[in-house]
């Protein structure tokens, strides 16, 4: 109880608030404007927490995620362009409303369910964390190996649309993970002579580089396309979401379980649970051959389950260090340099940090509300601001993030190589999830390895010989299999079909 | 649809050189698996699945992810935003970030919207809002330059 009110001191601080209320600002502007991602929001916010108490940043930046993720639904819901990628699920849906001329009311269902859903991925949090933090301080290095093992194969086979292209972009990110002399032996690796290497690649210049200048590259190349006029909405955006929870109301309570659940899972983050909440949604349905026509029903699932999603993602982000989705991993980075390095212990040593953690989210679902009304009613005016104003001022803020992070223009070089790397990588179909997840929990798996090495004198088979660890291996295996089997049975299925 | 052959090719040679790069690092004194070990491995699953994807592009000739939405059809637009970088790296240090910035701002402004009378007032508040943010405010030593006479 103590840590409890300890923990709303560090919330209710002046500081914090202020924090929260910018960076809620900050996020509902990056999140409505399409093309710009949550994740994008987080790496530009990153350069600013450097400069803020640790809750004060995590403050931050939970308030910032969480906006950003209910704020693409409103471009998507008024123009037809998903604000994030969490947002494409519905999207079709949300603008099909719009031209029944529903459009406050998506809108408000968007609004009120996102909150509905950030509150109970919360709730889960609140629920799940500790109790997975006392099994978790069992844990040696066996577990954690494993543990990080199955992060990253989740981002791979899990999160990936392509488990090969998967593969290839996690090894990318693993190589990546390993520049300079932070490993186990200490000894320099891929430095090329260079010293800037030598301390490795900075993971925030990487990550702006990845998520924001491979978006202005990407705006840069393409042609220029006068972005579709909002659609006007006027009218009461509260009025009616009360009728539709009454409705579906189980609806929502199944896409915040779903969301939640996908959100826990390392590498699948937001956007993969709204698509399947969405999915689930119509496979369930009693009408769904109303879905696509602007019915509200799959929408209430798959909008509660995208919030739901990002407090889902700090539970193995909290306990283990392990992050759930590409905005998580940004914020372990953040952690660790603040020296609230994730794992159990945080939750022995620094119970009221977390208690902060988890106020926090509750204020940011709430301020949701109202913020969320106001940028409903600004949307015209903020999504007419010109995309070509907009990005180079994104890219100066770049610059001058990555250079914060390093403090020497090496971050301007690192962050500049990453946004081509990324721009590269989408333009051939890698996804980018797995390498940003596996530049977290590469210095993790290595360290982990080495260390269960160095106790079983190098006996391998000493990695499953714990309980747990063997659990978890078995889990690991089975994933890498399914790919497999499931081309197998592919193929049976085409030679069955050429002789039949 | 795009192939994947080519992407394959850059895979499976970029992990050739890892793999090589990884095998001259030398073993750590007293134990079985030295600071190559891990780089290693991860080379050689690269190479193996940049070889999975090669015979798979070769089986195929299509790409399995969709085409990204829109093309790249500006190359000068993305010379614009590389060049603005690159020379913010160059020139930084001598220019002093006022300066380049504007540059890099304004000189993206204009390739974007094409218009100068935007372009100016755009460029001088962003250099020296996002200077007095991060100079003043978070103390990130963004260099003078030229204009040193002026630091506060």
């Amino acid at each position: 109880m103590d840590a409890l009110l300890q923990g709303a001191q560090l919330v209710l601080q002046p500081q914090t608030l202020i924090a929260i209320f910018l960076a809620s600002i900050f996020g509902l502007l990056v999140g409505a404007i399409p093309g710009l991602t949550a994740t994008m929001a987080m790496a530009l916010l990153v350069p600013v927490t450097f400069f803020l108490e640790p809750i004060t940043a995590v403050g931050a930046m939970v308030a910032c995620s969480a906006m950003a993720i209910f704020a693409g639904d409103v471009p998507g819901t008024l123009m037809r362009m998903p604000g994030t990628p969490a947002s494409a699920a519905y999207t079709d849906e949300a603008y099909a409303m719009t031209r029944n001329g529903q459009a406050s009311l998506a809108l408000g269902a968007n609004v009120v369910f996102s909150a509905i859903g950030g509150i109970f991925g919360t709730i889960v949090l609140m629920v799940a964390a500790p109790a997975l933090a006392e099994l978790a301080v069992k844990f040696s290095s066996f577990e954690y190996f494993w543990l990080a093992m199955l992060g990253i194969t989740c981002a791979a086979f899990i999160a990936a649309a392509d488990p090969l292209k998967g593969v290839v972009s996690l090894c990318l990110g693993l190589l990546v993970a390993t520049v300079g002399i932070n490993n186990p032996a200490g000894q320099p690796r891929f430095t090329f002579g260079s010293t800037d290497l030598v301390g490795g690649i900075d993971f925030i210049a990487a990550m702006i580089g990845l998520f924001a200048i491979a978006e202005v590259l990407r705006f840069a190349g393409s042609a220029r396309t006068e972005l579709a006029v909002p659609q006007a909405q006027g009218g009461r955006i509260f009025a009616g979401v009360g009728a539709l929870a009454a409705r579906y109301w189980p609806q929502a309570l199944r896409g915040n379980a779903v969301g939640t659940v996908i959100g826990s899972l390392p590498g699948a983050g937001a956007d993969v649970a709204a698509w399947i909440a969405y999915s689930v949604s119509r496979r369930f349905s009693r009408t769904p051959k109303k879905f696509g026509t602007g019915h509200p029903e799959g929408i209430v699932e798959s909008t509660s389950a995208n919030n739901a999603a990002l407090g889902g993602a700090w539970i193995p982000s909290l306990v283990f260090g392990i992050p759930g989705d590409t905005i998580t991993a940004v914020v372990i980075g953040v952690l660790y340099m603040k020296g609230l390095n994730p794992g159990p212990t945080l939750f022995l040593n620094h119970p009221e940090s977390m208690y902060a953690i988890f106020l926090v989210f509750i204020v940011a679902n709430l301020l949701m509300i109202p913020f969320g009304w106001a940028l409903i009613k600004a949307a015209r005016r903020i999504l007419s601001v010109p995309q070509g104003i907009l990005m180079p001022l994104i890219l100066l803020f770049c610059t001058v993030g990555a250079f914060a992070a390093t403090n020497s223009l090496f971050g301007v070089v690192t962050m500049l190589a990453f946004g081509v790397l990324g721009l590269l990588m989408e333009r051939h179909g890698f996804p980018v999830a797995p390498a940003v997840l596996a530049m977290v929990l590469g210095p993790l798996l290595e360290e982990s390895f080495v260390n269960s090495m160095i106790k079983t004198d190098g006996e391998l088979l000493g990695l499953v010989q714990r309980p747990i660890a063997a659990g978890l291996a078995a889990v690991c295996v089975v994933l890498w299999l399914l790919p497999l089997v499931k081309s197998l049975r592919r193929r049976d299925g085409a030679h069955a079909t050429a002789l039949g | 649809m795009k192939s994947d052959l080519p992407s394959a090719v850059v895979v499976i040679a970029l992990g050739l050189v890892a793999l090589v790069a990884a095998a001259k690092l030398p073993p750590t004194p007293g134990q079985n698996f030295g600071a190559g070990f891990v780089p290693g491995l991860v080379a050689g699953v690269m190479t193996a699945a940049g070889v999975l994807l090669a015979l798979r592009a070769l089986r195929r000739r299509a790409s399995f992810a969709s085409e990204p939405a829109a093309k790249l059809v500006r190359p000068a637009g993305l010379l614009v935003v590389l060049g603005g970088l690159a020379a913010y790296v160059l020139l930084s240090e001598w220019l002093g970030f006022h300066l380049t910035a504007m540059l890099v701002v304004g000189g993206a402004t204009v390739a974007f919207t094409g218009r100068w009378r935007t372009a100016v007032p755009v460029a001088v508040v962003a250099a020296i809002g996002v200077h007095a943010v991060f100079y003043g405010l978070f103390k990130v030593p963004l260099p003078w330059g030229v204009l040193q006479p002026l630091a506060w």
